[in-house]
């Protein structure tokens, strides 16, 4: 599995309320709506803009705070394939994973807006303009989760973590 | 290079040589599941049609934040969580029984050196009985069900070291272990533990009871902590031993590799207030000494034990609760109730006009319904959390404090130093 797109650059502790803004949201908020006003606040064409393959990539923290699951399901819909920064959020990590969107914990400084960018989770290499990131690589259980589309559909399919 | 308690206990659960940042699938030895998540967890489990393969005996169901139900909506998801109990054969500790964490570290659910999860932030109780417990989203709970195990990613740990207990083992007066809890979370700062984990240990951390402990180890997770685990001793081994699960003790490597080493010195510490909007807004008492309370509670899974209902008993002893303040109290379970009714405490409650709420959550967080506070209040509580809004109105103020410094308050009408008035009751027969 190898992801690949263009890169959207955010700085360090963008929490999930900057990607999923409560400020636009009541209980019945689609996730159309939640979609097309993600990244509002820093980044108004982000949702016009991204496309099927793209990679966000963020300084320290990224999705800090919340653990709504809906603000890792919002940019796995947009088309997001993976999220490169260089730490998470606990539950924002946690819920990407669950819900089918790779999250990479790697050093990010060399990336810049617009790159493009290729990442292979199985071997932990990220090739860049600027040449090879690499990364702890998935461990094959890990990767089965992603490829399942989440850790429910992952259980649905393959009955179970193997032994 | 050595291993941290987390590290050692996801190695023992996975099968691997687990060091901070890897990814690993761990078996689970304790699942909690209450009343807040659990619903949603087995809405998710069934919609899925996933298998139950989690051995009944390693989960409990346990009612305790809508207690007594308020709406139609909690009530019928109490329904719904008693009949998946009865129908898996999984145990149910209903309505009354008490504060989920306090229920599962009586009852001997969870052991040294154990691996648990729980749909509830505040597991992270069970990391003063050396297990690391780590909070999970439904959908995790119903993956549990299903398969027994978790993915991982091991923490880094930041270790804190309390030293400087006075010679006869004893804190200074008036400070407690939520006033250590408090000047640690001021330290380590509101999301500075973020997906670390908080190892615990040092003389002082020694010379406190398991239940004193237990207030540390809850509020590891209001600093961002994916978990709080303390080093065991023989109170530990002793309290698991009567609770009935005695487990593997898990001790770090001389060696261990940690982010950061905390050194916290209690030898001058002072009565703490935690002031809103967060639980790392910490000061001395004194700071606030004056400032009128409208509510005061005593109780949740932070500090809801019998060591606290028993010091605010010795502090209401034949005195009266101020008027305009409302004291509610919740034994955090119905054994600490019983034992406090048999020590006599729950009648000096009484009589001082405080207000008894049965074993539950009680008005710790606003989505329990109860004990709400109006625009303008202003509440000292024992529990864990300060931010507006989170005891109803957003225009109250809550400040956190140990359950000496909520009773002295309690009855001044105003924030209070505890300190004076247990001078006072010093040698006074309890
Ligand atoms: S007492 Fe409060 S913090 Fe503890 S489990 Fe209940 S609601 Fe959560």
């Amino acid at each position: 599995m190898i992801l690949s797109g263009k890169a959207f650059r955010f700085g360090d502790n963008v929490s999930t309320d900057v990607h999923l803004s409560v400020k636009y949201r009541s209980p019945d908020t689609t996730l159309q709506v939640l979609m097309r006003d993600a990244f509002k606040d820093i980044d108004p064409a982000f949702s016009a803009s991204v496309r099927q393959g793209d990679v966000v990539v963020a300084g320290e923290n990224f999705g800090l705070v919340s653990s709504r699951a809906d603000a890792a399901v919002v940019l796995r819909e947009l088309g997001i394939s993976c999220v490169l920064a260089r730490s998470f959020g606990h539950m924002f990590y946690r819920n990407a994973i669950n819900m089918g969107l790779p999250v990479i914990e790697c050093d990010t400084d060399s990336i810049s807006a617009g790159d493009k960018v290729e990442v292979d989770p199985e071997t932990g290499a990220i090739q860049t303009g600027g040449g090879e990131i690499r990364f702890a690589p998935y461990p094959p259980s890990l990767l089965k989760i992603i490829a399942a589309g989440g850790l429910i559909p992952f259980i649905q399919k393959e009955g179970g973590y193997p032994s | 290079m050595g291993q941290t308690i987390a590290e050692k206990i996801l190695s023992a659960h996975s099968g691997t040589e687990a060091r901070a940042g890897d990814l690993v699938v761990a078996e689970i030895d304790y699942l909690m599941a209450g009343d807040a998540k659990g619903p949603k967890a087995l809405d998710i489990f069934r919609e899925a049609n996933l298998p139950f393969r989690l051995d009944p005996k390693k989960t409990d169901i346990i009612i305790d934040h809508f207690v007594p139900a308020f709406d139609v909506r909690w009530a019928n998801d109490h329904v719904k969580l008693r009949e998946f109990a009865s129908e898996r054969g999984v145990n149910l500790f209903d309505a009354g029984s008490g504060v989920c964490h306090t229920i599962v570290t009586e009852e001997g659910r969870v052991g040294p050196g154990d691996l648990a999860v729980g749909g509830d932030s505040h597991v992270c109780t069970y990391g003063a009985l050396n297990t690391m417990a780590v909070a999970v989203e439904s959908g995790e709970t119903a993956s549990v069900f299903a398969t027994g195990k978790l993915w991982f990613k091991v923490p880094q740990t930041i270790r804190a070291e309390f030293e400087g207990i006075l010679p006869e083992g004893n804190l200074p007066e008036g400070v407690f272990a939520k006033d250590l809890a408090l000047y640690l979370a001021e330290e380590i700062g509101l999301n500075g533990a973020n997906y670390r984990a908080i190892e615990y240990g040092g003389p002082a951390l020694a010379a406190l009871s398991v239940e004193s402990r237990f207030t540390i180890a809850n509020m590891a997770v209001d600093s961002g902590a994916k978990t709080g685990i303390m080093e065991a001793d023989t109170k530990t081994t002793e309290w698991a031993r009567a609770a009935g699960r005695e487990g593997t003790p898990v001790s770090p490597d001389p060696d261990a590799v940690y982010e950061r080493v905390i050194h916290l010195d209690v030898s001058s510490l002072e009565p703490a207030i935690a002031a809103p909007p967060t639980t790392d807004n910490v000061f001395a008492v004194g700071e606030f000494t004056g400032l009128p309370v409208h509510q005061v509670y005593v109780g949740t899974c932070t500090n809801g034990r019998l060591e606290d209902i028993e010091i605010v008993a010795r502090i209401l002893r034949s005195r009266k609760i101020a008027p305009g303040v409302r004291f509610y109290i919740a034994p955090a379970s119905r054994r600490i109730q019983e034992a406090a009714e048999r020590s006599g405490a729950i009648r000096v409650l009484n009589e001082a006009g405080a207000i008894l709420l049965p074993p539950s959550c009680g008005p710790c967080a606003s989505m329990t319904g109860n004990g709400l506070v109006g625009d303008g209040e202003r509440v000292l509580t024992t529990a864990n959390r300060n931010f507006p809004g989170r005891l109803g109105s957003k225009k109250a103020e809550i400040y956190l404090g140990s359950p000496a410094t909520a009773a002295a308050s309690a009855i001044a009408g105003q924030i209070a130093d505890p300190r004076e008035i247990l001078a006072e009751t010093a040698g006074a027969a309890r």
